[in-house]
């Protein structure tokens, strides 16, 4: 891999995901708020960011910490489990990378990025690595500066007067239609339109997204 | 358990099921040729769009948010399956319908 490719793939890493930054940032004011409001320190907020790095779990912890450590964990579970094929994917098209690299790859490894890069791949970005790094540290650093944000906004910010839109999901239906192209790929789109209905009439919050995307691409692997 | 500890354990919990895979290549040929691996982006993605358009609780109803899906699959359609025109469409369709409900 040149250094040209590799300060180009960076730089479209950026390009990609700096659009991603401002719905992610009042995420984040969000989280850090709501975090204060359930009874964490500032500094816990920040913790947790640093540490989990994922939104929803986050958000789950903080609407859940009251019920105790064992709802809490159980979300944070069921969220983690679409990771298992997320990792599986993103190893596949990073190859030979060094273990370090590969450590840095997956502390960031969040829905955005690994959309990003999945989409990249599709259109042949030639180093797959400088991408995803561009792209997680801009989504941690704003994940990160925001939370702080919120936490010191505390209990001064009315959540439920923000609104986060429809900036996330339409962000996701235009990945999936730059990455859809087989039949069997069309199949599985359908598929998870059925699953995650039923995954949101069926399944607790924490559990849909994770069951719902595993059993349409297990069910939707099967067709040719 | 104190929060420290619980906010360790989610990370412990989140890490592990990231790193599942990415300790080492996938050498595996038979991984590699795997149609789950295949097709789990698109599922994920869907699956993440459907839940984020679905108001809770009421998973057919027609609302804003579902419009605004609409709107997101002819912008695809449109625009080449352009992420730009994906949101743009989807972000008029919003709020037009909007202003009707």
């Amino acid at each position: 891999m040149t250094a040209t490719n590799k300060s180009a793939s960076f730089r479209r890493g950026l390009r990609d995901t700096l659009p991603l930054a401002p719905p992610i940032a009042v995420f984040g004011v969000v989280f850090g708020a709501l975090a204060i409001q359930a009874g964490l320190t500032p500094w816990l907020a920040f913790l947790c960011s640093l540490l989990v790095v994922s939104g929803s779990a986050q958000m789950a912890m903080v609407g859940l910490i009251g019920s105790g450590a064992g709802p809490v964990l159980l979300a944070t579970t069921g969220l983690a489990l679409r990771h298992l094929p997320m990792s599986a994917t993103l190893s596949e098209m990073i190859g030979d990378t060094p273990l370090l690299r590969r450590l840095q790859l997956s502390w960031v490894l969040v829905d955005e990025s690994y959309g990003l890069t999945v989409n990249a791949a599709t259109r042949g970005e030639p180093d797959l690595v400088a991408f995803k790094t561009a792209s997680d540290l801009t989504l941690y650093s704003t994940w990160l500066l925001s939370t702080v944000a919120g936490a010191l906004l505390g209990a001064q910010l009315d959540t439920v007067a923000v609104d986060l839109g429809i900036v996330f999901p339409l962000v996701f239906l235009g990945l999936a239609a730059s990455v859809v192209r087989t039949r069997t790929q069309w199949i599985t789109a359908g598929l998870s339109v059925v699953a995650a209905v039923v995954a949101v009439s069926v399944l607790p919050v924490a559990w849909q997204i994770s069951g719902a995307a595993i059993a349409a691409a297990a069910v939707g692997s099967r067709f040719k | 358990m104190n929060t420290i500890a619980l906010i360790v354990a989610m990370a412990v919990v989140t890490l592990s099921s990231r790193l599942s895979f990415m300790l080492r290549p996938v050498k595996s040929q038979k991984l590699k040729d795997n149609r789950f691996l295949e097709v789990f982006p698109v599922a994920l993605f869907v699956t993440l769009a459907v839940v984020g358009f679905a108001p809770p609780g009421e998973v057919l109803a027609v609302t804003p948010s579902v419009i605004a899906g609409v709107g997101g699959i002819a912008g695809a359609a449109l625009f080449k399956r352009s992420m730009l025109g994906v949101v743009a469409m989807g972000a008029v369709a919003y709020l037009l319908a909007r202003l009707w409900f």
